[in-house]
């Protein structure tokens, strides 16, 4: 499930459970429109993530111009801190 | 004097025998301690070839670090982390291809809803030229042209709904094969990463032992030379015996050499000695002390 919040500047994704394919839709729109200056994607809620959430985060960099100083992804712990770790998603995005 | 030689042949025989026994305990012992320390020098150089091949054997799995080398098990890794990237790649271009399907299906919507329009133009065109026909119908023979213009409008319509309908077929056909492109590129993109991850873990994790075990084999082959080195050392006892040896055998040749002299001097006696003379034919072993302290 994702919670919306938009602030100033930034749109905060709260992904809690698993973020997988079946997740697609609600984050195509959550971050439809304009882009804001920096998306926060918050995972520590987040139990589980597969290689579709991997692909739509790096969808959602390309948006704002592969810049990774404009996508944050707060990894938490467990499985998908893991799995960003693998994937070596700290090179791509801000990720604390 | 039978039994006085004999004791004397006993006492040279039994003189003569233990210098050679003590020559061969010399010579048992030289050999027997240099087999001894090559045997341990071979098991040295054993255990040092056995060590430098253990080595080789980490640093094909590990690596030769020093040389920036990378070993198979650094090779493994990046095996898996290329894997890793490849699938993050699949997935990445399968959600956007998900989204252009997406992109697609709101473009059919579009089709679909100007498909509606034209059949509702067309129906209104029929409509319109069913009324042009009944009042051709009344005009009456003034009217005949008009009607055939009516019926051409009519069937025009007709054509144009016919078409539309066969629009709409095709594209809910291709909106159906939409629909299952997208299920097979969302399956695409989803691939589960804990395989992956668990691969790393025991790559990392064989890593590790293999840096534990070498450095406990390369630890306990420094021991075991060590020990060798040390029980090399401790052989030296020969020189120590073979020189108590030597120092034996002098001793004994010095009292050979007095014993000789004595049995000597003893034959020559009864001539010069007034207190053997007595007794020619029985001289030392029991009565002669002398013989005893030797």
């Amino acid at each position: 499930m994702i919670n919306v919040h938009r602030d100033n500047d930034a749109l905060t994704l709260r992904i809690s459970g698993k973020f997988n394919f079946s997740c697609y839709k609600e984050f195509q729109d959550a971050v439809a429109g304009p882009a804001p200056a920096r998306y926060v994607v918050d995972l520590s809620k987040a139990e589980y993530i597969d290689s579709s959430a991997l692909g739509m985060l790096l969808l959602l960099r390309e948006k704002v111009g592969d810049d990774a100083g404009r996508v944050v992804i707060r990894s938490g712990a467990g499985q998908p801190s893991e799995v960003l770790k693998l994937a070596n998603f700290q090179r791509l995005f801000t990720v604390n | 004097m039978n039994s006085s030689e004999t004791l004397s042949q006993l006492v040279g025989q039994t003189l003569t025998g233990v210098a050679e026994d003590l020559s061969v305990a010399r010579l048992a012992v030289r050999d027997g301690v240099a087999r001894l320390t090559s045997n341990f020098y071979e098991f040295r150089e054993r255990l040092k070839l056995q060590g430098e091949e253990l080595h080789a054997v980490a640093r094909t799995l590990e690596g030769d670090k020093a040389n920036g080398g990378t070993g198979f098990i650094q090779d493994m890794n990046g095996i898996v982390s290329r894997f890793v990237e490849d699938l993050v790649m699949v997935s990445a271009s399968s959600v956007r291809l998900v989204q252009r399907v997406d992109e697609m299906g709101l473009d059919i919507e579009q089709v679909m809803r100007n498909l509606g329009r034209i059949e509702s133009l067309a129906s209104e065109t029929r409509f319109i030229a069913l009324n042009a026909r009944i009042e051709a119908h009344r005009a009456g023979e003034v009217g005949m042209t008009f009607r055939v213009v009516a019926d051409e409008v009519k069937s025009l319509a007709d054509d144009a709904s016919s078409f539309s309908a066969q629009i709409r077929g095709l594209v809910e056909r291709t909106e159906g094969r939409l629909f299952e492109s997208r299920l097979t590129v969302g399956k695409l993109a989803s691939h589960d990463m804990n395989g992956a991850l668990e691969a790393q873990r025991q790559v990392l994790s064989a890593l590790e032992q293999l840096g534990a075990t070498n450095a406990r084999v390369s630890g306990s082959l420094v021991e075991v030379e060590k020990q060798v080195t040390e029980t090399v050392r401790a052989l030296q006892f020969e020189d120590m015996v073979t020189q108590l040896l030597d120092a034996a055998s002098r001793r004994l040749e010095a009292v050979r050499a007095l014993w000789l002299e004595w049995v000597a001097h003893a034959a020559a006696a009864p001539a010069s000695n007034p207190h053997v003379d007595d007794a020619p034919t029985a001289p030392p072993a029991d009565d002669n002390p002398a013989e005893r302290t030797i």
